[in-house]
């Protein structure tokens, strides 16, 4: 399976995920912008991680994350990761 | 033209709620200090429970003599860098006297110790390598891997389990170091590390593993040398950092370690290459107060029975130190505006603790730290306790709810 796919599979797990940070009840797309959408700020954006990591079993570099604004974004550096792990 | 404080514009906000409640953390300003353990502020004699100086080696005698005279001998600043301008024989006998202290092989001084922490880490990591850093690490920490340019990774908080699941699922086919990074006490909450359990995940996994004594060093331990020696592994840290600025009572950063290619440091470390030396009397301060340490544990004895004295205290008015008593007693308040007008109240009380909030704070707390010294007298630390009951009295605060 590629990345895209992956990720497109991972969506809704990391959507419902989400709604516990989704305080505006913004509807959660690929588009949603943590930041301009969803007024995440850093505190919060690092208990999300960690509840995904737990989730999905990955350990998120904090290099990675200057490069996730999207919900679609962080779909896909999670599934980025698992493949990482499976193969490892 | 380009506004380049636009980007500040939510801390205006911040700013204006400081101004309607009265208070002003940041002008806080020491007019005088007369001792390790007052100032005055405001025109006002204040008893200081925040200022990290846990023996308070910044009034030794013996400390301020050995300043004094190295001031006069040698001048008032090296005025560059020990790669640039030499080094001076004072930063040398430090160094031996770090070593010795710790009977590690070598040791590595620093200007502060933000840039030891920034030097080591930056030094000894690199892109193909990982760091996994506790989540509440200080900001030089992070600050440091990020100058590494290596993958960092938190793991949770004090949690041994989690880092070694962790250290599980890395991918080590790329063949770099996996370094392990931890304080021995939390500077926020003042909470100490699991180090026997920390050590045995890192063996388990062939990491190394750097432990940072900054709120530590001079307090735990037969010797003085931290939570790792108190742990009784610090034979298996394999790099320990420090700070003058807390028990020793000056500024200053170090490292220590048993492999003498530390030395190899001074060829590579930007943050010790390019910066200035610290000066003849500071220098000669922290000589001093580290064979006040070698010398003895009377202080480290005296710093114990005050932290027990204050955390009996705070205990008995419904305050509870979030954290086992330790030399940061940090009692939690719920909510900015609370946090704000009781800190504000009890500065005005005649003394003042450390204000502590999000996001330099984990997992978003509030708190009013206090860190106790060796140097507070008993009736200090009594006038803190009323200080505390008082003010909760005037602001119709249930303490025990407070906490």
């Amino acid at each position: 399976m590629s990345d895209r796919d992956a990720a497109s599979e991972l969506l809704p797990e990391v959507c419902a995920l989400l709604q516990r940070y989704n305080r505006h009840q913004v509807a959660l797309d690929a588009g949603t912008d943590f930041v301009d959408d969803l007024g995440l700020d850093s505190v919060t954006v690092m208990e999300l991680v960690a509840e995904a990591e737990d989730r999905f079993d990955v350990s998120v570099p904090l290099n990675a994350l200057p490069e996730v604004r999207t919900v679609g974004d962080f779909a896909r550096m999670v599934a980025a990761l698992r493949r990482d792990t499976v193969h490892g | 033209m380009a506004d380049l404080f636009a980007r500040f514009a939510a801390l205006e906000e911040g700013r204006a709620l400081l101004q309607r409640l009265g208070v002003n953390p940041l002008g806080v300003c020491m007019e005088e200090t007369p001792s390790a353990t007052e100032a005055v502020i405001d025109g006002r004699r204040t008893i200081l429970v925040g200022t990290n100086n846990y023996l308070g080696l910044s009034f030794d005698p013996g400390c301020i003599a050995a300043a004094r005279e190295a001031l006069e001998r040698q001048g008032t600043g090296s005025t560059g860098s020990r790669v640039a301008n030499g080094t001076y024989a004072g930063h040398r006998a430090v160094e031996r006297t770090l070593a010795r202290l710790y009977d590690r092989r070598a040791a590595l001084l620093f200007t502060t110790g933000y840039q030891a922490n920034l030097g080591v880490l930056s030094a000894l990591a690199g892109p193909k390598d990982t760091v996994l850093i506790d989540a509440d690490s200080h900001a030089c920490i992070y600050d440091g891997c990020r100058l590494s340019g290596a993958t960092v990774i938190r793991f949770r908080h004090n949690d041994p389990a989690d880092l070694d699941r962790r250290l599980g699922r890395l991918d080590r086919s790329g063949g770099g170091n996996v370094l392990v990074v931890v304080e021995g006490i939390y500077s926020m909450l003042g909470d100490r590390a699991p180090i026997g359990e920390l050590v045995e995940v890192k063996r388990r996994h062939g990491a190394a593993l750097i432990v940072d004594e900054a709120h530590s060093f001079g307090v735990f331990g037969p010797k003085g040398r931290g939570v790792a020696e108190e742990s009784g592994v610090g034979r298996e840290v394999d790099l320990i950092v420090g700070t003058f600025s807390k028990s020793v009572g000056t500024v200053g950063g170090f490292c220590v370690s048993d492999d003498p290619r530390l030395e190899l440091l001074r060829m590579v470390s930007r943050p010790y290459m390019f910066t200035a030396s610290l000066p003849p009397a500071v220098v000669a301060a922290a000589q001093a107060a580290l064979e006040r340490i070698e010398a003895g544990d009377d202080l480290r004895a005296r710093l114990w029975r005050n932290i027990e004295r204050l955390h009996r205290g705070l205990a008995a008015l419904g305050l509870r130190s979030i954290a086992p008593p330790g030399p940061v007693i940090a009692l939690r308040v719920e909510g900015l505006e609370r946090l704000l007008t009781f800190w504000g109240a009890l500065l005005r009380a005649g003394v003042y603790v450390n204000l502590a909030m999000p996001p330099a704070t984990p997992a978003g707390v509030h708190l009013l730290r206090c860190s106790v010294s060796a140097a507070h007298t008993e009736e200090q630390l009594d006038q803190v306790c009323t200080a505390f009951a008082e003010v909760a009295r005037g602001l119709g605060e249930d303490l025990a709810g407070a906490a």
